[in-house]
């Protein structure tokens, strides 16, 4: 299972502070520039994360398992 | 064959009995305590009866009030007495059997919970927004753990699960889930939180998620947990205890996890945010430019105006000065001719005195004396004023007035 490189809540998080920083004045025009094709970067790859069809579900081996097999027998 | 003495045979098979776990049902009877440490009672059925021996404290641990006729399960193990080497049971724990005894069990471990504060408000943590992996504990035999698994799949996919099999009920649930919750605190960083899930039931059923031992379990867990049970009508303790209740396993999933759908319409709304801000600001500042622009242009304007009155006013103040300056002239002209005119005034004056004096000075001077025929005498060249000072024989210097004699005194 490959973990993806970018977590879905940091990405959140960073179009989130794109968003606050975008509403105040002090980001200058070339900054904004930048930080708004960042944001639809994230936004870009946050859409293609939630297509994700795949269900990953892992079992744990827990010890009582070979106890019930033992049972078994 | 080996000889035992009594006791080393009691010990013996104590040892061996203690491998033997055993759950036993039945109905209690002569419940008595000794000292106020030890208590004893029977289970019996028609044709039996079992001793059974716990301590106190551990009654008072486990949280039940024991009472005779009243169906219970006891966990434990055989032993023998040291002393007598009558056979008992050592219990561990006392499960209620039966609705009523369920029913006041439920209810004495609530109330002792509470007082603890295991469903303290304040205690509740908030889940994570953006679980990366859920820890789901329930058996795969249940209708809730499919019920999760589709709801979480429709719901939030990008979320990996971690699913800790254990029973849900019985004997064995009790101890498999306190084990689950264990495993996931020993790996922290392998769960961001924690399901907790079974379908209804009756209390009986229900009885693991009422037991002490998974209520602190689930109290002591470092990763939040979400607990729900069947119907949203079956309130069970580990639920109270849980950072969340859910209503059902299906709105435990949906609890643990934001909605795709609803996330994508953020995302849009948040996008037309930013490019709403972008446009804003692109439009401040295209104003900002206009402005600055215009400000410009009237300080150019003003400062050519300025320019050209300054310069009318210097040409004026020019023609000022030159004729300032010509009268200036003309008055330095007369002052000049007046002073030169005086002067010569003056000279003349000075002039005509010096005659006057030169002549009045000729008149006083001895050459004019001496023309008239008077001499002056000299003796060793001082005039001599007097004839009573001369001797004979001296010598005399006479000046006339056109020249001098000399002469000598005879007598």
């Amino acid at each position: 299972m490959t973990k993806p490189a970018h977590n879905i809540g940091k990405l959140f998080e960073e179009l989130e502070k794109i968003t606050s920083e975008l509403d105040r004045d002090s980001v200058d025009l070339d900054e904004a520039l930048e930080k708004f094709e960042r944001g639809l970067e994230i936004a870009a790859e946050l859409k293609s994360r939630l297509r994700e069809v795949e269900q990953k579900v892992e079992k744990i081996k827990q010890k009582f398992a070979d106890e019930n097999a033992k049972d078994e027998l | 064959m080996k000889v035992y003495t009594p006791s080393e045979f009691i010990y013996a098979i104590r040892d061996v009995l203690h491998e033997y776990p055993v759950a036993i049902q039945g109905e209690v009877s002569d419940v008595h305590t000794n000292q106020g440490r030890l208590v004893f009672f029977e289970l019996k059925d028609e044709n039996s009866r079992v001793q059974c021996f716990l301590l106190m404290h551990e009654l008072a641990r486990i949280g039940i009030e024991l009472k005779d006729g009243e169906e219970i399960r006891v966990l434990g193990h055989p032993s023998l007495y040291v002393r007598s080497g009558g056979f008992h049971v050592k219990v561990k724990d006392i499960i209620p059997v039966g609705e009523g005894a369920l029913r006041r069990a439920f209810l004495a471990l609530k109330a002792k919970l509470e007082t603890e504060g295991l469903f303290d408000k304040s205690r509740k943590r908030a889940l994570p927004r953006f679980p990366e992996t859920i820890g789901l504990i329930t058996s795969s035999d249940a209708a809730a753990y499919t019920d999760v698994l589709r709801i979480l799949k429709n719901r939030y996919s990008p979320t990996r699960i971690l699913h800790y099999e254990t029973r849900v009920q019985g004997v064995e649930a009790v101890p498999q889930i306190v084990e689950a919750f264990e495993y996931f605190n020993a790996h922290p960083k392998a769960a961001d939180v924690l399901i907790l899930t079974r379908g209804g039931g009756s209390l009986e059923d229900l009885q693991a998620f009422n037991h002490e031992d998974v209520c602190r379990a689930v109290f002591s867990s470092r990763i939040p947990v979400v607990c729900g049970v069947g119907h949203e009508r079956d309130v069970t303790l580990a639920e109270l205890v849980a950072d969340r209740r859910a209503s059902t396993p299906s709105n435990a999933a949906e609890c643990v996890t934001p909605d795709s759908e609803e996330l994508r319409s953020a995302i849009d709304a948040t996008i037309q945010t930013i490019s709403h801000l972008l446009e804003a600001r692109i439009s401040t500042i295209s104003h900002e430019m206009r402005h600055s622009a215009q400000l410009l242009d009237d300080a150019f304007r003003l400062r050519r105006e300025g320019m050209a009155g300054l310069l009318g006013s210097f040409e004026m103040r020019t023609v000022q000065f030159c004729q300032r300056l010509a009268t200036l002239q003309q008055s330095a002209d007369f002052t000049a001719r007046t002073l030169v005119e005086r002067q010569s005034e003056r000279l003349n004056r000075e002039r005509t005195r010096l005659n006057h004096l030169t002549a009045l000075v000729q008149s006083l001077s001895p050459s004019q004396t001496l023309a008239r025929g008077y001499t002056i005498t000299r003796s060793a060249g001082k005039v001599v004023h007097t004839a009573v000072e001369l001797q004979p024989g001296t010598t005399l210097e006479t000046q006339f007035h056109d020249g001098r004699v000399e002469s000598r005194v005879e007598k």
